[in-house]
């Protein structure tokens, strides 16, 4: 069965370029511009794992973060956050929502990959 | 009613002095942003040098002074009214050497008055320099309270104390021979008003220093709360006024007191010491008693008074003469029920004597009820010690008809050494604590500098981290777009499944993000260019319209895309303006942009040109989501994003506006913002128009 990450990401750009290198490794990929909804496509199917922006609209990354880890049925989702914002501010506060790993945007596809890998499986 | 101020000259003049002081003090201690409306420095010298002035008068009244003294005296009073001179000249012509002519001409006017000795120098020093100067400030504060909002009536008030005081000080000046200090001095004001006229002048002083407390902003009462010192207490400004006040009043009941217990002293020892100074003067005094009572009981003076004849007259004056030598007076003087002066054995001014009317003088008052009159001038740096006896005739039915009275000059000064030791003990108190009080509003000032100068910084080092982190966000974005697309592109294990359109597509995506981070690295540059002032302008009198039109229809499929509606009105088409294209061009995209990134779908964007007389206005208004009042003042600093704009919105680097504002500015134009929360924001620049402005 194809593992599903869903993305999270506010630029458009990002997240096509993005889904479209994962689904070359053969990953199924859900997309979502804004981090309000994330239940509803949590719900719809099975979340292997998430990538998610910092800086997004309304609610931001860490609140995302923090919603999924105090959920009762996907509090074990992984997360890998990434951001254009990379100061140590982001990371500490990224560090204490049990974000597994933390990416510096321009994203290294192929250490994303890697990580990716290393997480779920290929 | 104020006849308890007449045997206190020394305390008034003490009093006089400490008020200077206190102005002097509140003048110094004003701080810097109320210092630059008026010189008030200059202002804090004269009351300084007032207050020295003042205190030399102390010692001049209990012993004898000479020459020098009185010329050093009446230069600081000269040196004070030359400050309060450059005060007004400051205050007026706000610059450093305007009005200069002022002092030659006051120099000239004091020389041509001075064939007077002493006493015509300090009154004409007063007339030519003390009254003008003092109205010329009260003018100059006047003025400077017309400007002012918050402290108008506190300078209004001040600036009617200085004419009070210009009147006071200037025109009641020290007696002397010429007009008006023959007729207007300090001694008939004593008479007529029946205390002296230096405490009018303390009073006036205090007022003035008090007044101007209050142009301070008293920093105790403010919210200012600052947890990281801690005072015993807080110096309210009535605190401060109160205790000093109350200091004056118990120096001053101390200092009465202490003359009381040494004058019993004094009188012990008078009988055990017959030729003591104050045994002397007693002497003196009685004797002058006794030759009035004597000199009272002879029919010829009493026929010289109802009669008036010449023979008479001069059968008095002989009496008169005797009984004068005989008490050693300076003049004996008689005269009538109405209190002219029907004859004077000291015919030294015969002129002014003759029918000069003596009934404002409380010896006479008194004498004139039946009472034995006393007058005393206490004698200062100019005047001599006086002491006048008035004493009633009667006729032979008991009526007054008239008075006899003796002039004395005492030589003898006593030194009133409990009193002295009093004073300089109350000064001293008084000194110290408004100095403490000083050095405290200093302190509290400083710290809310401080804190002030703190908070700023603190602002500014947020604002540019804010910056910092939307900047490499904003540098970052399309770089990781990019990177990603040429990444796809170039490796094999990426690109394995990927369509001729995907490609096509992820080409797209290259193109579009190197776009935007050119126009960010644009936007970095510009802003860094309108800084350091070095943005170059090309006017041009041109037909804005075309351009306008051109912009408008660029942005329009964005505005399509968000289902915003745009709308354009012009008043006149061609619309012809001296201006910048490329800059205007500038503006308006992000103005128009910003305009539909903040409104919502199916909102609306207006973009309106109209004309008054000067300038072309333009207004780019819109139905979003508005702008709180706190943001509008911050909205065009340097790497601010508004609240809204923070959390809900993702494009803008914070540049836009800094830049249009920039560019407006460059342009000799404005821009300004209203706005609604909720309902719509509309952004207006001008761009003036010299073609229309020149008709």
């Amino acid at each position: 069965m194809k593992k599903r990450i869903l993305i999270i990401d506010d630029e458009a750009d990002i997240l096509m370029t993005t889904k479209l290198a994962l689904e070359s490794h053969g990953y199924e990929v859900d997309t979502a511009e804004t981090g309000e909804n994330w239940i509803s496509k949590f719900d719809k199917q099975a979340v292997d794992l998430l990538l998610l922006d910092l800086r997004l609209p309304n609610k931001n990354g860490f609140q995302v973060a923090r919603e999924i880890k105090s959920h009762e049925l996907y509090k074990k989702t992984p997360i890998i956050a990434f951001s254009a914002m990379s100061d140590a501010t982001s990371r500490q506060i990224a560090a204490r929502s049990d974000v597994l790993e933390f990416i510096d945007k321009p994203i290294d596809l192929d250490k994303l990959l890697f990580y990716i890998k290393d997480i779920v499986g290929s | 009613m104020l006849k308890f101020l007449q045997g206190q000259y020394d305390y008034i003049y003490f009093f006089y002095g400490l008020s200077f002081l206190y102005l002097f003090i509140v003048c110094f201690t004003l701080e810097k942003e109320k210092l630059g409306k008026l010189p008030w420095f200059s202002l804090g010298l004269f009351a300084l040098l007032h207050t020295f002035n003042e205190w030399m008068e102390i010692y001049a009244i209990n012993t004898e002074v000479g020459r020098i003294f009185s010329i050093i005296h009446l230069g600081v009073l000269a040196a004070a009214y030359l400050f309060l001179l450059e005060f007004a000249r400051k205050g007026i012509w706000r610059a450093k050497y305007r009005g200069l002519w002022m002092y030659p001409v006051a120099f000239f006017l004091i020389l041509l008055t001075n064939q007077h000795g002493i006493n015509g120098l300090a009154s004409s020093l007063r007339y030519f320099l003390g009254l003008p100067a003092g109205l010329l400030s009260a003018f100059s504060i006047y003025r400077v309270s017309n400007r002012e909002v918050r402290d108008r009536k506190v300078l209004q008030v001040l600036s009617v104390l200085m004419v009070f005081y210009a009147f006071t000080s200037g025109l009641i000046a020290p007696k002397s021979e010429f007009f008006p200090g023959n007729w207007i001095n300090s001694e008939s004001f004593n008479y007529t008003f029946g205390f002296p006229v230096q405490f009018l002048r303390g009073l006036i002083a205090l007022s003035l220093a008090v007044t101007l407390w209050y142009y301070s902003p008293n920093l105790a009462d403010s919210e200012y709360n600052p947890h990281n010192y801690r005072l015993p207490f807080k110096p309210t400004k009535w605190i401060i006024m109160f205790s000093l006040v109350a200091l004056i009043g118990i120096g001053w009941v101390f200092t009465n007191y202490l003359d009381y217990y040494a004058g019993i002293q004094i009188i012990k020892n008078t009988k055990a010491n017959r030729n003591s100074p104050l045994n002397k003067l007693i002497g003196e005094l009685t004797r002058i008693e006794q030759s009035a009572y004597l000199l009272s009981r002879f029919s010829a003076v009493k026929i010289a008074l109802t009669s008036l004849k010449t023979e008479d007259i001069d059968k008095a004056l002989v009496l008169m003469n005797k009984y004068r030598d005989r008490c050693e007076a300076f003049d004996a003087l008689l005269l009538d029920a109405r209190g002219n002066v029907v004859t004077s054995t000291d015919w030294s001014l015969p002129e002014s004597k003759a029918n000069k009317s003596y009934s404002n003088l409380a010896y006479f008052k008194d004498a004139i009820k039946g009472q034995t009159g006393y007058y005393f001038v206490p004698g200062d740096t100019y005047n001599e010690r006086v002491y006048y006896v008035g004493f009633p005739l009667k006729n032979d039915e008991d009526k007054i008809i008239g008075v006899i009275a003796f002039k004395k000059i005492i030589s003898v000064k006593p030194i009133m050494k409990y009193r002295l030791i009093s004073i300089v003990v109350t000064m001293f108190v008084c000194i110290i604590t408004m100095v403490f009080f000083a050095v405290l509003r200093r302190r509290e000032n400083l710290i809310e500098y401080i804190e002030d100068a703190h908070s700023k910084l603190k602002t500014v080092d947020q604002m540019k981290t804010d910056f910092i982190s939307i900047v490499s966000h904003e540098l970052r974005t399309p770089l990781t777009a990019i990177n990603n697309a040429v990444s796809i592109l170039i490796k094999k294990e990426l690109n394995k499944n990927i369509s001729e359109e995907n490609k096509k597509e992820l080409l797209e995506i290259i193109l579009k993000n190197t776009n935007r981070q050119t126009r960010m690295v644009n936007d970095l540059l510009d802003v860094s260019k309108i800084e350091a002032g070095v943005i170059n302008v090309a006017m041009e009198n041109s037909n804005v319209l075309d351009m306008v039109k051109e912009v408008f229809s660029s942005l329009e499929p964005v505005a399509k895309e968000k289902e915003i509606q745009m709308k354009f009105i012009c008043e006149k088409d061609p619309f012809i303006l001296e201006h910048d294209p490329e800059h205007l061009r500038r503006i308006l995209t992000n103005l128009i942009v910003n305009a539909i990134n903040f409104t919502p779908k199916n909102g609306q964007v207006c973009l309106k040109i109209e004309s008054d007389q000067d300038n072309a206005i333009f207004r780019v208004s819109d139905t979003g989501i508005g702008i709180c009042e706190e943001d509008k003042e911050k909205l065009f600093n340097k790497f601010y994003r508004a609240t809204e704009a923070k959390t809900r919105y993702k494009a803008g680097s914070g540049l836009g506006l800094v830049i249009a504002k920039g560019l407006v500015e460059i342009q000799k134009g404005k821009i300004w913002v209203e706005s609604t929360l909720g309902k719509g924001s509309c952004f207006t620049f001008t761009i003036p128009n010299k073609k229309i402005s020149y008709i």
